[in-house]
């Protein structure tokens, strides 16, 4: 049992040493330093960071686009790889011109990191799989991809308009994923009014121009390409500007209550969250979309009649949420649970949870494709493709 | 609201700012503090708000007539008028009628008014209790009043822990006898008793103030504490938000003279506080916290346990799953503790230290004077004293370590497992009493290890009793530790995390141990005072786990 006992005896505090101005500043600039120094160790020994550098900048057209001619590595404890973007700030280790060769049937790629190809060498991504399965099967295709990470849905749609459009395209694929509900409304682009969608703004460069000026600096740059400390910062305060934005940014509710409070709770998950997994047990009406959701569907029926509106097919390719190594699911809106809308889907789900327990995503970096998820996504891409004769005729 | 919450921060940045505008009224001052700490425990769940306020009355009206011979009618009608505004505030508004919404910037109020003054169901039940006490209290008081002084003080002072054990024991032990007495009448009837069971809630903290108010009503019956007649004082005595929770188990004697002084805050002290909020952080955050997903992934098969389980052939594994525990739980109450005295120290009042290096005692009885030391040390002077403490004898004393360990365990909830972790610790109390080890004989280093070794060992015994939700379970994890102790691949990524998240913590106290000084920051060279906030700073931002976990001793 405790005892009156003092758990310890204090020395009393050493007197403090007065110290001159200069040689407090030298303190404190030395200590500055070497806290910079002493983290990025602290963070390389002990939770060493992917990095990822981006390199956006400002398109004529208000938004985001990847910076032409700019050639930079991504690499992690897993990966090494080079990103290349040719003058019209397309992934591609080549010029494309706008005008399209005879005999080739093109397809426009619009998405974020994933269609892009983020984190795998150019010719493992999977739109380079889809070119060699469609070449392989006769098709003399070549593939425009027009991502740009952090795009989502409402840049996609300008970025068709105003570039992906010019290269003629007979294909419009779109790279969907989770992300795209709030990048919608976070880029505050489009809005709906009366379930119509209007355009509520023309710029979106969320950081571009202070990324600008930070990356005119040498060192600046040296660090954002090489330094494990500044990746985990950068991926933080973006993580935190985007949260903010999203909470800025989102609509007002226009009905006050959806049901009342003494209803029964809901049991079934709202649509455009995920899809039911377990079956009705009795009918209910469909619950309201929520906002991020509505306006993501009217933003993707808007491409998909851009796209027809050229002579181009449409299609979407659902990039799936990962939860760990055998399980992943689809995020894509739904009418009511279970119930999908009328949109051309090509889903990897499938294909992928036949892979179940193989790397498929990266787990110690930004959770994109690995080589491996991105074979099997091109794969299903161009059976899909094949199977629905998509660059044989308009749909 | 948890001290590692974004709304705990601003919840304090609030109140310092205020409460240090007052700085020259005390008053001002304590009353801010009460308002603070009914707001701050109101947040997880405003009905037992109203249990703080109902035994503060019944031990302020108490205390004042076993110290001071009375409370006076204006006394009195304060203290019950708090009593049934709180009754009306806490329990009989129905709050879940107010919904706040956010959408964007946007907040909207919603009030559901048909539903929030409910004319039926135990809203009103206790608001009318809290009435009808009210009456029968201020009528039967001047009665009592009458018997001769000595009688009266008795009185009281039984009246005073029939209520706080009451409350402690309804909320806290309810179920476990109700479904231990359904048990036993199942086996022996073969009929079920369940209409005996009802799933009472356990109120945060309980426990801690119960226990604070006991020890504060018997030192003015002791005449060590005087009686205080300002309830804002009493009340914030009882209240104090940092220590509401989860502790330390203050004593009068200690706080209320803080409470009724002026506070000052100097440099020196915020940067301490500032350190042991940090300190304390990190431990919960990133050693608790993540030391969690090691014992949940070794605990969690057997906790769900409804048939008869296999004995795991890699006992390293289920070894890793309580030494984990055991830093889980001492990062979890310590961290708790250093960030509730950290607080505290940022509103000028000190709190009493919680815990000395426990896991570097070499006996029971000195482990006991290391963790949990308000708790040992209330349990020593309210309970082993009283019951003879060593005055009676060998046998007498052994019978009261072991009453009171037992007692202590399962202060620390309803469970048999609770139980036996508090004989276990007991027994070997008794044993090494027996023996008679001496904590403070001269010994050479290696035998000091040994001994401290040996005491760990015994301690991680005791916390798998601790952690096992049941009896089977430690047999289980005894099997296999010590008949098939292989190392399999999970055993050492359990080991993997838990160097990666204790080895700072453990070199910290190894250097606290060898200076000696529990709080040896300020006595460091300012470039290993940045090196140790480097090393604290670059953990929280990359090791702490997401989202805010409650802490453990809550549930306590």
């Amino acid at each position: 049992m405790p005892s009156e006992t003092n758990p310890s005896d204090v020395p009393a505090p050493q007197p403090i040493r007065r110290l001159g101005k200069g040689r407090r500043a030298l303190r404190w600039i030395g200590g500055a330093v070497y806290t910079v120094v002493a983290c990025e160790i602290f963070i390389r020994v002990f939770a060493p960071q992917p990095i990822l550098p981006r390199y956006v900048v400002a398109t004529s057209y208000g938004i985001r686009g990847n910076e032409p001619n700019r050639s930079y590595w991504q690499q992690s404890s897993e990966y090494k790889v080079q990103i290349r973007v040719n003058s019209k700030g397309v992934r591609a280790d080549r010029e494309i011109p706008y005008e399209k060769p005879d005999g080739v049937k093109r397809i426009v790629v619009l998405g974020d990191s994933f269609g892009m190809g983020y984190e795998v060498d150019l010719k493992e991504t999977f739109l380079a799989v889809m070119e060699r399965e469609l070449a392989e099967a006769g098709l003399k295709v070549e593939v425009v991809n027009c991502s740009v990470s952090g795009h989502g849905n409402a840049e996609e749609l300008i970025t068709l308009r105003e570039e992906g459009l010019k290269y003629n395209p007979d294909l419009v694929l779109l790279s969907w994923q989770e992300t795209d509900y709030d990048d919608n409304v976070r880029s505050n682009l489009f809005k709906l009014e009366n379930g119509k969608l209007v355009p509520k703004s023309k710029v979106f460069l969320p950081g571009v121009k202070v990324q600008a000026l930070l990356f005119s600096f040498p060192p600046y740059r040296w660090m954002g390409e090489n330094s494990h400390l500044y990746s985990f910062a950068r991926e933080r305060l973006a993580g935190m500007v985007k949260d903010a934005l999203m909470v800025m940014k989102q609509q007002k509710p226009t009905t006050k209550k959806e049901a009342p409070r003494t209803a029964p709770p809901q049991t079934q998950p709202a649509a455009g969250v995920l899809p039911s997994t377990q079956p009705a047990t009795r009918p209910i009406a469909p619950p309201p979309l929520s906002v991020p959701a509505s306006l993501t569907v009217s933003l993707i029926e808007a491409i998909g009649a851009e796209a027809r509106s050229h002579g181009a097919t449409f299609l979407i390719l659902d990039v799936p949420r990962r939860i760990d190594r055998v399980r992943f699911v689809s995020a894509f809106p739904e009418k009511a649970p279970g119930v999908p809308f009328d949109f051309p889907v090509c889903s990897p789900l499938e294909a992928l949870r036949a892979y179940k327990g193989e790397l498929l995503f990266w787990e110690k970096s930004h959770y994109h494709f690995t080589p491996l998820g991105c074979r099997i996504v091109g794969e299903t891409l161009a059976q899909h493709i094949l199977k629905h004769g998509l660059l044989e005729k308009p749909n | 609201m948890l001290f590692n919450s974004f709304s705990f921060a601003i919840f304090f940045s609030v109140v310092f700012c205020v409460y240090w505008a007052f700085r020259k009224t005390v008053r001002t001052q304590n009353l801010l503090l009460l308002l603070a700490s009914y707001v701050f425990y109101g947040w997880w769940d405003i009905r037992f708000l109203f249990l703080i306020v109902l035994t503060t009355v019944i031990d302020y009206n108490t205390a004042l007539t076993i110290g001071e011979g009375k409370a006076t009618s204006s006394e009195r009608f304060k203290s019950f008028a708090l009593l049934v505004a709180s009754a009306f505030f806490c329990v009989a508004i129905n709050w879940s009628a107010v919904a706040v919404d956010r959408a964007g910037l946007h907040f909207s109020f919603d009030i559901d008014w048909a539903n929030l003054l409910p004319l039926h169901g135990l809203n009103w039940t206790i608001f009318v209790g809290a009435l009808v006490f009210t009456l029968v209290w201020n009528v039967v008081y001047p009665m009592l009043l009458r018997t001769d002084a000595k009688a009266q003080r008795k009185l009281f002072l039984i009246i005073s822990l029939i209520a706080n054990l009451a409350i402690l024991g309804f909320f806290k032990y309810f179920n476990f006898f109700a479904d231990s007495f359904a048990v036993a009448w199942s086996a022996l009837t073969g009929m079920q008793a369940d209409h005996w069971t009802l799933k009472v809630i356990l109120p945060v903290g309980v426990s801690f103030y119960t226990f604070q108010e006991i020890s504060y009503v018997v030192d003015v019956y002791r005449r060590d504490v005087k009686a205080r007649r300002s309830l804002v004082t009493f009340g914030t005595f009882v209240a104090f938000f940092p220590q509401l929770a989860a502790g330390p188990i203050e004593r009068g004697k200690h706080m209320l003279p803080q409470y009724e002084n002026q506070r000052s805050l100097n440099w020196t002290q915020f940067k301490e506080a500032i350190w042991l909020i940090g300190w304390g952080l990190f431990k919960k955050v990133v050693v608790a916290d993540n030391m969690a997903t090691v014992v949940s992934a070794v605990f969690k098969p057997f906790d769900r346990m409804d048939g008869p389980m296999e004995v795991p052939d890699d006992g390293a594994r289920l070894l890793m799953g309580v030494l984990a525990f055991a830093f889980q739980i001492y990062g979890d109450f310590s961290g708790y503790t250093d960030m509730a005295r950290g607080v505290a120290r940022l509103l000028g009042i000190e709190l009493m230290r919680n815990f000395n290096l426990p896991y570097f005692a070499i006996s029971p009885s000195d482990f006991w004077r290391r963790w949990h030391i308000s708790l040992s040390s209330w349990l020593r002077d309210y309970l082993y004293i009283p019951l003879g403490g060593n005055r009676g004898g060998q046998f007498a004393t052994y019978r009261n370590l072991i009453v009171t360990m037992v007692l202590g365990g399962l202060w620390h909830g309803a469970n048999w497992t609770f139980v036996l972790w508090g004989l276990f610790h007991g027994v070997i109390l008794a044993i090494y009493r027996a023996i008679g080890f001496k904590d403070d004989a001269p010994r050479p280093w290696i035998a000091r290890l040994a001994l401290g070794l040996l005491m760990f060992a015994l301690t991680l015994f005791g916390w798998l009793l601790f952690r096992a939700q049941n009896v089977t379970t430690v047999g289980i994890f005894v099997e296999s530790i010590f008949l098939h102790p292989r190392w399999s691949p999970e055993a050492i990524e359990h080991l993997k995390t838990i160097l990666l998240y204790s080895w700072l913590l453990a070199g910290w106290q190894i250097c606290q141990w060898i200076l000696k000084d529990l709080e040896p920051m300020p006595r460091l060279h300012w470039f290993a005072r940045l090196n140790v906030w480097i090393l604290v700073l670059m953990s929280l931002v990359l090791f702490a786990s997401r989202g805010s976990q409650e802490f453990i001793y809550f549930a306590f």
